[in-house]
């Protein structure tokens, strides 16, 4: 019998081919389009019209709801440190790409990770652009899902301290306060206060145009957090309806992904610079763990006392 | 056929006839590598299955602009090593995974050869250890190139080269001795 050459092997492995049955295909194609339909809450456009016309976009369905208008209400309540004049108008995903404006209208799961900082009384220097978040006076990291629901830690040395947490399809949330070991019940999110934060990040498309209609000056390229990311900076950037913010509006769009990594703002007020910095996670996979009101053995039921003293005074017994 | 890029938006935007678009464009080479890589048909048309629910459910996410060829056989490796880790198993290769093309009606005597020969071509890759085998498979079965391959394997494309030609020599050997009257 001859014996094989190596160049036989090669040519007997490109010819082994196997391939799928009808059956295989429907049973995938079904499981994956249903999958895709919850991944990305586009039901227009799983009846083949590819169209987003018509049918709400994810941002709008689940940041037009309370959770969302809730968390923008409580942001602001936290912000307000120290007596500081809040900025009007936070950033929300933006960049200088039509396509990246379309990317997060259809995005409908979602975190991101807020820092704030303030230099020049303490002698800090001022942030450096695209630096990591140092120095904070508050860091907060929100967890948002159109079927889960909503979560927002505040960290307290890189642990959460509060959190508070709206289940979908729940009326009431509640609040955790860990510190004091206490919880609250939390009223409907319809009757927390709305905030400066409130349009910009319940209608980002609208946000992202408004940032990108200013001149912008390009960063370049660079990696953050080992992603490579482009970048540009806007002088004044929008807020959401007063003047415009008296500082710059930096915004880092993933290479690979199109989607926004960081948005930076900064500010002048006063003696002090302050800067937000808001780290973006898409897509991510939340244990739905996460999202349930459960109260930890031990803590104590406190009444809530009002939105404005939620946050920002720790001591009032869970927000 | 669109190309990649426009599929990509596609599914971003939860487009259905995008996701088919791009099933049907590699579903058979992804099976037949997935096939490659796990010698068992039923695990490769799980992997399948796993990939494009992968490709789904990241679809808002997805970490690729461009070329979905090389992300989508990069997801298939992944998930079969997963699988042979998972399952603590070698790979079976053999007679379960027949070829499929072509009538088996037409020219029986050719296509029970056709047979005869995947099978003791899988019986042989079976026994390559994993490193080799993907090359091989990466490089023969789906085209890739030695650096790419070496990039997935971490280590340099010469190493993963060497991992080829080592792989291919075994494999003339195991053929030969299993031919040997």
């Amino acid at each position: 019998m001859t014996k094989r050459t190596i160049e036989d092997v090669e040519q007997a492995i490109r010819e082994l081919r196997v391939e799928t049955t009808e059956e295989t295909d429907r049973k995938i194609l079904e499981t994956a389009g249903r999958e895709l339909e919850t991944a990305t809450g586009a039901v227009g456009a799983a009846r083949g019209s590819g169209n987003r016309s018509g049918t709400a976009s994810p941002w709008t369905r689940l940041l037009g709801g309370r959770p969302f208008r809730l968390a923008a209400a409580m942001v602001v309540a936290l912000l307000v440190i120290g007596g500081m004049e809040l900025m009007n108008g936070f950033g929300s995903p933006g960049v200088a790409w039509a396509e990246v404006v379309d990317r997060v209208a259809q995005a409908d799961r979602f975190s991101f990770r807020l820092g704030v900082r303030i230099a020049g009384e303490g002698g800090e220097a001022r942030p450096e652009a695209g630096s990591a978040v140092e120095a904070e006076v508050a860091a907060m990291t929100f967890f948002v899902s159109s079927t889960l629901g909503f979560r927002w830690d505040v960290h307290t040395e890189g642990e959460p301290a509060m959190s508070f947490i709206y289940t979908a399809g729940a009326e009431n949330g509640i609040a955790i306060n860990r510190g004091e070991r206490t919880w609250a019940r939390l009223p409907p999110a319809e009757e927390a206060p709305q905030g400066p934060l409130d349009v910009p990040v319940r209608d980002p498309e609208d946000y992202i145009r408004r940032f990108l209609a200013r001149d912008h000056a390009d960063l370049g390229m660079r990696v953050m957090d080992g992603i490579e990311v482009e970048g540009i900076e806007v002088v004044d950037p929008p807020t959401r309806d007063g003047p415009d913010l008296d500082g710059v509006g930096r915004l880092w769009v993933s290479a690979e992904t199109d989607l926004p990594v960081r948005i930076e703002l900064e500010q002048r007020a006063g003696e002090q610079h302050v800067a937000w910095v808001l780290d973006f996670r898409w897509g991510e996979q939340v244990e739905a763990d996460a999202f349930r009101p459960d109260v930890p053995e031990g803590f104590d039921q406190v009444p809530f006392e009002g939105w404005s003293a939620a946050p920002g005074d720790r001591g009032d017994g869970g927000g | 056929m669109a190309n990649d890029r426009t599929l990509i938006r596609g599914l971003r935007r939860g487009d259905r006839s995008a996701l088919e678009a791009v099933y049907r464009e590699h579903k058979d080479r992804l099976l037949t590598l997935a096939a490659g890589l796990l010698g068992d048909r039923s695990a490769a048309e799980d992997c399948l299955q796993d990939v494009f629910l992968k490709l789904a459910r990241d679809s808002v996410s997805l970490a690729v602009r461009t070329n979905l060829t090389s992300y989508l056989s990069s997801c298939v490796l992944n998930r079969a090593r997963d699988e042979l880790r998972r399952a603590g198993r070698q790979v079976p290769g053999g007679a379960e995974l027949l070829e499929e093309r072509g009538d088996p009606a037409a020219n029986p005597g050719n296509r029970v050869e056709e047979m005869e020969e995947a099978s003791r071509i899988r019986w042989a890759l079976a026994r390559l250890p994993r490193e080799q085998r993907e090359a091989v498979v990466l490089h023969l079965q789906d085209g890739m190139a030695f650096r790419r391959i070496g990039r997935l394997q971490s280590v340099s494309g010469n190493t993963a080269a060497s991992r080829y030609r080592y792989g291919l020599r075994k494999l003339q050997q195991l053929l030969d001795r299993r031919e040997e009257p």
